[in-house]
């Protein structure tokens, strides 16, 4: 609850606007009362002109006037408290430390940005400020009534316990059954979104008449749980009337003693029925604010977790230098959660040249990658570059200085030329970008395309098949132009002769600088000076890779029968 | 007279397929007709109840009064309450059944019609638009009992005060009209404000995925920045629909209004002139109210009705898209050589992928096929299975034409092995015997996996082969997931096995290992894998090397290494050479 409230703190509401929605109610809810009572006077036949024809005519405009303003205003509130929301959870989002990202579905991050936000912003204007609208509307109705009769005024309280109980044990019933429908509608929505995508694979394994049925059970769930849900509604709306029956019942009593022994008129009476009415619908809405809070908690709760978790700092500690020298990992700790990875890993990348790191999957090379980009903390140990420890500088200047291209080629919906000065803080002319593109055999393509540069790259970069996004990615790394250059099998999708001519252009633009990459195709590892092997978090064997060509064999055999010639 | 044809069209565009998609399945008529009829009873009670209201805001309050008010009341929250349950189980059927009517036409579409309508736009069809054809069908009928009660709620009017009706029909014309101005206003602004959600929410499922991207090259800030504009571009459509619903709540109160306005100067100047018993505009406001509401409802229906033929749109072109024909054609006798002759094909109609491309592929062999990025290699396997034709041009199996052979015969023979092979939510286990055409017992499953090298990690996984591995397999690491792949077409037993640099993403000793074991197993199956590894290529019977979507050689390694020079390059550059 505290975090929820911090949250709001966080994104700030429109108070002003809140404040204006519920003066305009509280004002609809007067001029409401007044429109009641001459249309009472008009029920029992009074028809004065001027004294209740037109003081109705003038209750009924404004409050329709107000109404349509305090729906605005209304409307505007959740608006705003939606962006508002929007922004603090996004910029969270963007800052959160990328192990964050490794333990959740990244998929799942829409829907917190997008229907659980807007369930909250419901929740707060349709909730909670209706709750206070409501209240004060009670309180006024009961005090109206209090001025024909006080004791009319005690005895309507009578309604009071009836609507409570009533409205607890009917939330109680349906809220379990909504989550369910909601539930298969998950179910169903998901599958039907896996499969879609896929429809080659369905073909290819002639899977049409399975998948058929799965989505057929997965639909008559979902149908099922519609028809339970269903039923229960439907037989506690007979339930509510008897309530709402007993309700008149004993409207009807208290009044027509008062009416009988003429303590009220008849006119009084007429208003009486019909505020003893709206009460009782000012009532029933708190069964309905119940509920909506009961069903909003699993979306304050997830989207409250997400703000509540630490950022990634990224301007704090010194602002780095140009860096120079090995690359140390000095006795580095480091584990995903329970398991340990790392233990005391000790490792010198020699600077000014190209250091090769091969191991078996899962063995650690990326994470070492990964820690050197900053993109973890270790758990306790140094990384340094020269005599400079990485720990100490700023994530930001830290990353800007070194050149990271990962495994998945990641391309932004935009143009090529904004994918390729992605993260370039420099002017890049033309006649660069030939040349980048030029050396990593992409060019040809481009110049193609009828809009070049400026073509689409398409979701995900569906234009491009994985080879060509790879290529792009590569071009991209090259535009970045630092001293130290890591790559994580940058090149695996690409063919043999385009693997030839990127690594030309890379040994060229870093020759006498250092660069780290990992790889595991024989071409690719023969382009270093140093090898660097491991397995399962340990560095077995390190050296030039002529040294390690004689003393490892799982170089050996990754090299196979060609040998070293180059 | 053109112009009227236009409208014409325009018009059957609008409400033909509408109707049209109701005749695809069946529509439980007996469900509708009882929650009519329910529906019919439940407004004459209505009116039952309004009768009874009016006494009592006369102040007869007598014990029978009370009673029959609440009697009423309880047997009207009945039959509402039994018409709903009618409605649910009719709408709850239509649903299921146009959920499954659309399902199962897309999972039969051409991949050129997937791609032509786009994946992710076939999740809606399913999930949102069913729905909405299911309670359109529902309003249609609802639309009857409302418009019955409607009716009558008039006739009780007309015949309590024909000179006050007279007014209140009078007010029709002007409600309509603003009506319709407000529905245009609103289906404006709906409209925009779908835009900016979808929009919004590309945004973020796109940006997402990036995070490593993002942080890699220190664009948070603009990254922010974006996600603001995305954002804001939501919260000015939201403020456009507020001001636009606003516009509706107060268009329906001016009505409201306005008809009370009009009773009441006009009713008390009757009840002045003794035309009207005194409390007359009690008992006809009462009414008026009934009228109103059931005024109200007819127009919502109508409202809902013409917002659903936006959906139902979409899903009738979907189901006017082309289905395979499974199970038509000569059907396959038996496996054989493939050949491609002079075959030409392009995705778009514009760029030729492949330009003439003849050879052949031997049965019972090992066929590498090798070339640049974007050469063609995986359209070729693409169109061997038959998910596209060629433009022009034929491919033959065992001498028979593909486009006049059974399909289901075709896709039976082969496996497919993708560079990036999808998993689906569920076990280990469900997974691997996913497509299986045969019981497949356990031995079965852990020599296939044996064979692709998966055997060991899914053993250390927490369950074993009962592990659930997570939507898009997310818990499994690339090589892993590749692993699973592998051995999942090996259990479908092919005769022909597609490796599409399947082995990419394992490290070099698995990858080496996987394909040995498929080459030295017992029934060993055709492969044809397109590799960039040349010592994986040099292990092929027979090879073809493709350029720019045209073949440049083929033949045994031995010979390639004389006639392609592509093939020698390819070699030269991974530091190989064909000895033999």
């Amino acid at each position: 609850m505290r975090r929820f409230f911090s949250l709001l703190w966080k994104a700030g509401m429109p108070w002003f606007w809140i404040v204006g929605y519920i003066a305009a109610s509280v004002l609809l809810t007067n001029v409401g009362i007044s429109a009641t009572e001459y249309t009472a006077k008009m029920f029992a036949g009074n028809v004065d002109f001027f004294g209740v024809i037109v003081p109705f005519l003038a209750a009924s405009i404004v409050s329709m006037l107000i109404a349509s303003v305090s729906g605005i205003i209304g409307g505007f509130c959740q608006a705003r408290i939606d962006r508002n929301l929007r922004r603090v959870v996004w910029k969270k989002i963007v800052h959160l430390p990328f192990g964050f990202y490794q333990s959740q579905q990244p998929k799942e991050l829409i829907s917190r940005m997008t229907t659980d936000i807007s369930t909250i912003s419901n929740l707060i204007v349709n909730v909670f400020v209706s709750a206070i609208i409501s209240l004060y509307s009670v309180i006024l109705l009961f005090g109206q009534i209090g001025s024909y009769d006080k004791t009319l005024m005690v005895t309507t309280f009578l309604l009071l316990p009836l609507q409570v109980a009533i409205g607890a044990i009917a939330g109680r019933l349906k809220f379990g059954l909504t989550d369910e429908v909601n539930q298969r509608n998950a179910e169903l929505t998901e599958g039907i979104a896996q499969r879609t995508g896929q429809a080659m694979l369905i073909k290819s394994f002639s899977a049409e008449e399975k998948e058929k049925q799965t989505i057929g059970e997965r639909t008559k769930r979902y149908y099922q749980a519609y028809i339970r849900n269903s039923w229960v509604t439907n037989l506690i709306n007979p339930v509510y009337t008897i309530v709402a029956a007993l309700q008149f019942i004993l409207i009807v009593m208290i009044g027509r003693r008062f009416y009988a022994n003429g303590a009220i008129s008849l006119v009084q009476w007429v208003a009486f029925f019909a505020f003893a009415n709206e009460i009782i619908t000012y009532l029933s809405a708190y069964t309905g604010y119940w509920t909506s809070l009961k069903t909003a908690q699993g979306a304050t709760h997830r989207v409250s977790d997400i703000v509540a978790e630490k950022d990634e700092n990224l301007t704090e500690g010194r602002e780095a230098g140009d860096f120079s020298g090995d690359i140390v990992f000095d006795h580095l700790d480091f584990s995903f959660g329970e398991k340990p990875l790392f233990r005391d890993l000790n490792l010198t990348i020699p600077c000014g040249q190209a250091t090769a790191v091969i191991g078996r999957s899962g063995s650690g090379k990326t994470t070492l990658l990964n820690l050197l980009e900053r993109l973890y903390d270790p758990e306790s140990g140094d990384i340094r570059i020269g005599s400079e420890s990485l720990l100490g500088l700023s994530k930001k200047s830290c990353r800007e200085k070194l050149t990271y291209i990962t495994q998945e080629s990641i391309m932004l919906n935009g143009t090529i030329r904004e994918n390729l000065l992605f993260g370039i803080n420099r002017p890049v002319d033309d006649e660069e970008l030939d040349a980048v593109t030029e050396s990593v055999q992409i060019k040809d393509y481009i110049d193609q395309l009828p809009e070049g540069y400026e073509t689409l790259v398409g979701e995900d970069g569906s234009r491009f098949s994985g080879g060509q996004k790879q290529k792009l990615a590569a071009a991209r790394g090259m535009l970045k132009k630092t001293d130290y250059f890591l790559m994580d099998e940058a090149t695996a999708a690409m063919d043999a002769e385009a693997k030839d001519a990127v690594w030309q252009a890379v040994s060229t633009l870093m020759k006498g600088k250092t660069t780290l990459y990992v790889a595991h195709d024989r071409q690719t590892v023969l382009k270093a000076d140093y090898v660097v092997v491991m397995e399962e978090g340990k560095v077995v064997d390190q050296g030039p890779i002529e040294t390690v060509y004689e003393t490892n064999a799982y170089l050996r055999e990754l090299i196979g029968e060609g040998g070293l010639d180059r | 007279m053109k112009n009227v044809k236009a409208g014409k069209k325009q018009r059957e565009k609008l409400w033909g397929p509408f109707f049209r998609f109701y005749t695809r399945f069946r529509i439980p008529w007996h469900l509708y007709l009882f929650a009519i009829a329910l529906g019919i009873a439940a407004g004459e009670i209505t009116l039952q109840v309004a009768k009874v209201m009016i006494r009592v805001n006369k102040g007869e309050l007598y014990n029978a009064v009370i009673l029959a008010y609440v009697g009423w009341l309880l047997l009207q929250s009945i039959v509402n309450g039994a018409a709903e349950v009618f409605n649910s189980y009719a709408t709850g059927k239509v649903t299921m059944r146009s959920q499954n009517v659309i399902w199962q036409k897309i999972v039969s579409l051409t991949m050129r019609d997937v791609d032509a309508e786009g994946a992710s736009n076939l999740i809606s069809c399913v999930t949102n638009d069913t729905s909405k054809a299911a309670v359109t069908l529902q309003m249609v009928f609802s639309m009857v009992s409302s418009g019955y009660t409607y009716i009558r709620a008039w006739a009780i009017l007309v015949q309590y005060n024909s000179e006050l009706s007279l007014i209140l029909i009078f007010s029709i014309p002007i409600v309509l009209i603003m009506f319709f101005a407000v529905g245009k206003l609103e289906f404006f602004s709906m409209r925009k404000a779908y835009e900016a959600l979808n929009t919004m929410t590309s945004f973020f499922s796109e940006h997402v995925a990036c995070a490593k991207h993002v942080k890699a090259q220190s664009m948070e800030d603009r990254e922010v920045e974006a996600g603001y504009t995305a954002i804001n571009s939501r919260y000015k459509a939201d403020i456009i629909v507020q001001l636009a619903s606003a516009a509706q709540v107060l268009i329906h109160s001016v009505y409201v209004n306005l008809s009370s306005i009009l009773i009441a100067v006009r009713g008390s100047a009757l009840i002045r002139d003794g035309k009207l018993e005194s409390t007359g505009i009690n008992n006809f406001m009462t009414y008026t109210t009934s009228v109103q509401k059931y005024q109200a409802e007819l127009l919502t229906q109508f409202q809902n009705i013409k917002g659903t033929q936006g959906s139902l749109r979409h899903v009738n072109a979907v189901l006017a898209r082309n289905e395979e024909a499974l199970n038509t054609g000569k059907p396959i006798e038996k496996a054989g050589d493939i050949e491609l002759k002079h075959v030409r094909f392009s995705f778009d109609g514009e760029y030729q992928v492949l330009q003439d491309v003849s050879f052949t592929i031997p049965y019972g062999k090992r066929t590498a096929i090798i070339g640049g990025n974007g050469s063609g290699k995986s359209t070729v396997m693409k169109l061997l299975q038959g998910f596209y034709q060629p433009d022009s041009g034929m491919i033959t199996l065992g001498g028979q034409d593909l486009k006049e052979s059974k399909l289901s015969d075709l896709r039976g023979m082969f496996a497919y092995v993708l560079q990036n092979s999808p998993m689906f939510s569920g076990t280990v286990r469900d997974n691997l015997t996913y497509g299986a055409r045969s019981e497949v017992t356990e031995e079965e499953m852990i020599t296939a996996a044996r064979l692709a090298c998966a055997d060991d990690f899914i053993r250390a996984l927490p369950n074993g082969y009962d592990t659930e591995v997570g939507s898009d397999a997310s818990r499994l690491s690339g090589g892993q997931r590749q692993r699973l792949a592998i051995a999942r077409a090996l259990l479908v037993k092919p005769k022909y096995l597609i490796l599409d640099e399947a082995t990419a993403s394992l490290d070099h000793q698995s990858g080496g290992e996987v394909l040995k074991n498929i080459f030295g197993g017992d029934e060993v199956p055709t492969v044809i894998y397109i590799s960039h590894n040349m010592a994986e290529v040099l292990s092929a019977d027979y090879a073809v090397v493709m350029k720019n979507g045209e073949v440049e050689a083929t033949g045994t390694p031995g010979e390639l290494w004389k006639t392609s020079e592509t093939f020698r390059d390819y070699l030269t550059k991974q530091q190989l050479e064909v000895t033999a």
